[in-house]
């Protein structure tokens, strides 16, 4: 079995603001730094990762600008707006209680109950 | 949550606003990823060609990501929103597939697109009136309200000459006075009376017109002493000048004085009204008295700017305290008042309501045009359900489809919309110009006979409505669940039928329908009432005249050479009447400001100890022997005797119908009333500042006719003052013949002619003719409201006609497989038209409850006549809709099974 893991659904938008809150990115290096971060372990299906990154920046969470890439070539670059570092804490905490369940209920042993 | 709908709505707005550079955007974006990509693949030893194409299948589709990148953006909705040139030729080619709807709906739209267009017009033109000049907003019109005798004062020439020296807050002050003068082009000429305005010349540049000959009046003309010059409108140019060019110059007599003819005003210039000469206005500067000079009918100035209207009313009152009149009535009751130009006109006060009214009727008469128009498309377009369950199966999405139908409606609304739109400019230009010219029509100069652009772009606005209502109402119910019959159609069967919304729809556009016809039938009653209308005396035995004295070239001098004019006016006056009388078949000559049988003013009065209370009565003032002349004795008190002239006597007289009306049967001898002014400008003066004199009745006369029997609120309670023909200038004289009234008409002339070169006759006829002309009037208006009914009931039977063939048409199948079955006709008319006929039944009751409750608002009771009337008409109204019915129940018997179900 693969190390490599599908995304849970709604995740590839916290996975994303994430990549970009750790510096300002173009939609190819989003993808690049998600697989950096996760250690390879994630997935993303490269022209899906757009219309997420259209709909983030549709919410106001990203803003973008065009620019030039370190090829010299002309890139978009997405950045992390105020709204968007607020969801990203959020969701990261809504994750964390959420995997923390998920983790408790499944230690679970027949002693506990 | 705020800054996110915000984020929302700034990225939809950016994203429909450049569509097309967003696409390009993704396009853009997408090409640099995977290049980036194919270059990584390069760097890790793939080859070029091999990376590039690893790089697009890593990628995936790229045209699928742009459609989901649109949707991510919420563009998809605007996409499917976006109309092509196909759409509108499609629209095109079903006008030339479907000529009964083209031509049933495209005449409902032209009807309510012109008919609209013109109320708005009216409306607009009407109700705000907006002068032709630049700064319109900042003219105004300057007025002074006699307290004391309720009234406004128009005799104002010494203060407007001490406005125009002193006044800083107003600039341009100019009146206009309007009255008729003979002209004479020879000498040894009787003349005709010719409408004239003597006016200031900053009040003639108000009218905003070039001349097409010489100049109009300049500021020297008003200079005194010096040349006197006219300037003559195009028709006294075309019909009395034959159209010479070389008309500037020449003299001609225009009253007792000799005039050089200065310039040529173009064809339609009516300025303040209809009018066909314009005189300089002098005013005198050296009068201090007021009541001098002719009457203004306007005063017009321009705002200096930075000036307030209530600075300028300020100033003014502060000129005129400076200047104390010699005149008995005290100067305090002269009030002087600045007014917009809006709050002057007649309906400046009634603006709203009259918008309210017609934009109610508008409404009206549009949601029963556009719900007609839009249940025709629906009938067309249901037939067209496989086209669009094929449509749909093949990829289009509901907007579509909706886009589509909406782009057809437009096509046929554009359509009806230019012919409407003709209509209404060539019909606004034809009524302004004949209403301009009608005897009497006083039409005030800044309506135009031009649809204004205003009026235009609101007529573009229907079309956009009726499209949306005829286009995307029918759309939306085809539309709707279209899946599902995706489904059914692979099963044959069809599921469309008219019902819930569209129920309302039908059953509201035939009771409307038959609701319209009721206000024919008011108007015919109208016409009835005037016919029946009992003016109290044998009308074809008095020849009337409308009488006016001019008061000729002394207007522009002071008080004192005023009064001499109307010494002599009066003079003529008296000198006109003894004459009269001589001849032989003239029985009696009496004079009024109005005559039985005409529609008199209602005034509001007040009975004393009503405390504030008012009523509106007709309201004359009449000649000491008017009721004597008309054959009428005073039936209680005393007539009119020549101690009433004494403006201190405040006597009137009553009618039969006052005494009964508003004194409910009391004795109305020694009562008193008073007249309360009601006017525009009116709601700043308490009722004491608006109430007038009191008035004693002195005396009871049977009824006169004092209404023209066309207002049914009108009670024909009546109120009469006394007149003194001889301060008049302009009242109605009526004399009795002996014999034939009509044969005395060229001999009044003559006698008119002999006694006053300036005395002028108009609308001479006999006293019975006046109802003649009522009646001709309000027949009129019932054939303008039969056309519109009959419009309406096309309408209506070209709707009832297509929800039946479309019930036809749906079940086709049906009725073959029932007629196979051996159903009998009987059975299948229940059962096609059941629904239907429901709909169509119960149109016709809810319109027979909306005549009932029409006719009770204005006739108040029923009589078992009318009752049965109304019951009747429904009857009718209900066989004309079946009539409709007609072709498809022929259509849906003819069916033949083996055609029916061969054609499935």
């Amino acid at each position: 079995m693969s190390d490599q893991a599908g995304l849970l659904p709604g995740t590839l938008d916290l996975l994303i603001l994430k990549a970009v809150s750790l510096g300002k990115l173009h939609g190819y290096g989003v993808l690049l730094r998600i697989e950096q971060i996760s250690g390879g372990a994630l997935l993303v299906q490269q022209g899906a990762l757009y219309p997420a990154l259209y709909r983030l920046e549709h919410q106001g969470l990203i803003a973008s600008d065009w620019g030039v890439s370190e090829n010299n070539r002309k890139a978009k670059y997405y950045h992390l707006t105020a709204a968007g570092r607020r969801r990203l804490g959020d969701e990261t905490a809504s994750w964390n209680r959420l995997v923390q369940a998920i983790a408790r209920s499944l230690a679970a042993t027949p002693q506990e109950i | 949550m705020l800054s996110g709908v915000i984020a929302r709505a700034r990225s939809l707005w950016r994203g429909a606003r450049r569509r097309a550079a967003v696409d390009i955007d993704m396009q853009e974006e997408f090409r640099s990823h995977i290049e980036m990509r194919s270059a990584d693949l390069q760097r890790h030893g793939v080859a070029p060609a091999d990376a590039v194409r690893q790089a697009r299948l890593e990628f995936g589709s790229v045209e699928h990501y742009r459609d989901r990148g649109a949707e991510s953006r919420g563009l998809r909705g605007f996409d499917g929103m976006r109309l092509s040139l196909i759409d509108f030729k499609l629209g095109a080619r079903m006008l030339a597939k479907y000529p009964g709807l083209t031509i049933v709906g495209g005449i409902a739209i032209a009807f309510a697109v012109a008919v609209g267009t013109t109320t708005f017009e009216l409306m607009s033109q009407y109700a705000f009136p907006k002068l032709p000049v630049p700064n319109a907003d900042r003219v105004v019109v300057v007025g002074v309200w006699n307290t004391a005798a309720n009234r406004a004062e128009r005799r104002i020439g010494a203060r407007i000459t001490r406005w125009r020296r002193d006044a800083r807050t107003l600039e341009d002050i100019g009146g206009v006075a309007v009255l008729d003068q003979n002209l004479l082009m020879t000498e040894g000429d009787p003349g005709t009376p010719v409408p004239t305005a003597r006016t200031h010349a900053s009040a003639f540049r108000l009218a905003g017109a070039q001349p097409l000959l010489g100049r109009g009046i300049t500021d020297a003309d008003e200079a005194r002493g010096g040349p006197d010059v006219a300037v003559i409108g195009y028709e006294l140019w075309r019909d009395r000048f034959a159209s010479d060019s070389g008309v500037i110059g020449r003299h001609v007599r225009i009253g007792r004085a000799t005039h050089t003819i200065v310039g040529v005003m173009p064809y339609g210039f009516t300025f303040p009204d209809y009018r066909e000469l314009w005189l300089p206005l002098r005013t005198d500067a050296s009068a201090n008295d007021d009541g001098s000079g002719p009457p203004l009918r306007y005063v017009f100035a321009r705002l200096a700017p930075g000036a307030t209207i209530a600075q300028a009313e300020a100033e003014l009152r502060a000129i005129d305290a400076r200047f104390p009149t010699r005149r008995a009535s005290a100067p305090s009751t002269l009030r002087t008042r600045v007014l917009t130009f809006a709050q002057t006109t007649d309906v400046g006060t009634d603006g709203a309501l009259f918008a309210f009214s017609s934009n109610t009727f508008l409404t009206a008469l549009l949601a029963l045009v556009f719900a007609n128009v839009a249940l025709l498309v629906l009938a067309r377009a249901a037939t067209r359900e496989s086209e669009l369950v094929v449509r749909t199966a093949l990829g289009a999405t509901r907007m579509r489809i909706i886009m589509q139908l909406f782009a057809e409606a437009l096509v046929l609304s554009a359509l009806g919309a230019v012919v409407g739109l003709s209509v209404a400019a060539a019909g606004w230009r034809v009524a302004m110009n004949m209403l301009a010219r009608t005897d009497g029509g006083h039409l005030p100069f800044w309506l135009h006979p031009q649809l204004s652009n205003a009026s235009i772009a609101y007529s573009l606005l229907m079309v956009l409505l009726c499209s949306v209502v005829t286009g995307v109402m029918p759309a939306l119910k085809l539309t709707g669940g279209i899946d599902r019959r995706l489904r059914q159609a692979a099963a044959g069967t069809r599921g469309l039928r008219f019902s819930g919304v569209w129920t309302v729809v039908i059953v509201a556009q035939i009771a409307i329908t038959i609701a319209f016809p009721v206000t024919m039938f008011f108007t015919w009653r109208d016409a009835a009432q005037v016919r029946a209308l009992r003016a109290g005396v044998r009308g074809q035995d008095y020849l009337i005249a409308q009488l006016s004295s001019e008061l000729d070239d002394s207007y522009s001098t002071s008080a004192g050479a005023s009064r001499r004019v109307a010494a002599r006016a009066a003079a003529t006056m008296r000198s006109f009447e003894a004459r009269l009388e001589q001849e032989p078949d003239v029985a009696a000559v009496t004079f009024a400001t109005l005559l039985p049988g005409m529609d008199h003013p209602q005034r509001a009065i007040e009975l004393d100890g009503d405390s504030g209370a008012t009523v509106h009565v007709s309201s004359a003032l009449v000649a000491e022997d008017y009721f004597s002349s008309l054959g009428k004795a005073v039936s209680a008190g005393r007539s009119f005797r020549p101690q009433d002239a004494d403006t201190s006597a405040h006597a009137v007289i009553v009618n039969a119908t006052f005494v009964r009306v508003v004194l409910h049967g009391r004795n109305p001898l020694g009562q008193r009333v008073r007249f309360v002014d009601e006017r525009g400008g009116g709601e700043d003066r308490t009722f004491a500042e608006r109430a007038g004199p009191w008035h004693t009745i002195v005396g009871v006369v049977d009824d006169l006719g004092m209404t023209d029997g066309s207002d049914p609120h009108e009670s024909g309670a009546g109120v009469y003052q006394f007149l003194d023909p001889d301060k008049s200038t302009s009242i109605y004289v009526a004399v009795r013949s002996a014999s034939d009234a009509s044969a005395l008409g060229p001999r009044m002339r003559a006698i008119a002619a002999a006694t006053d070169p300036t005395l002028r006759l108009t609308n001479v006829m006999r006293l019975d003719g006046v109802k003649a002309h009522n009646i001709e009037f309000t027949m009129f208006w019932f054939r303008v409201l039969g056309l519109v009914t009959g419009i309406a009931l096309m309408l209506s039977l070209a709707s009832i006609y297509s929800v039946m063939a479309f019930a036809v048409a749906q079940r086709t199948r049906e009725i073959g497989v029932r007629v196979a079955l051996g159903a009998e006709p009987g059975q299948i008319i229940a059962a096609i038209f059941a629904r239907p006929l429901r709909q169509v039944a119960l149109g016709v009751a809810f319109g027979a409850v909306l005549v009932t409750v029409l006719v009770r608002l204005v006739l108040e009771r029923l009589t078992l006549g009318e009752s049965s009337l109304i019951a009747g008409y429904g009857f009718v109204m209900w066989c004309v809709c079946l009539l409709a019915c007609v072709v498809p129940t022929r259509r849906a018997l003819a069916i033949e099974p083996t055609e029916a179900l061969k054609a499935e």
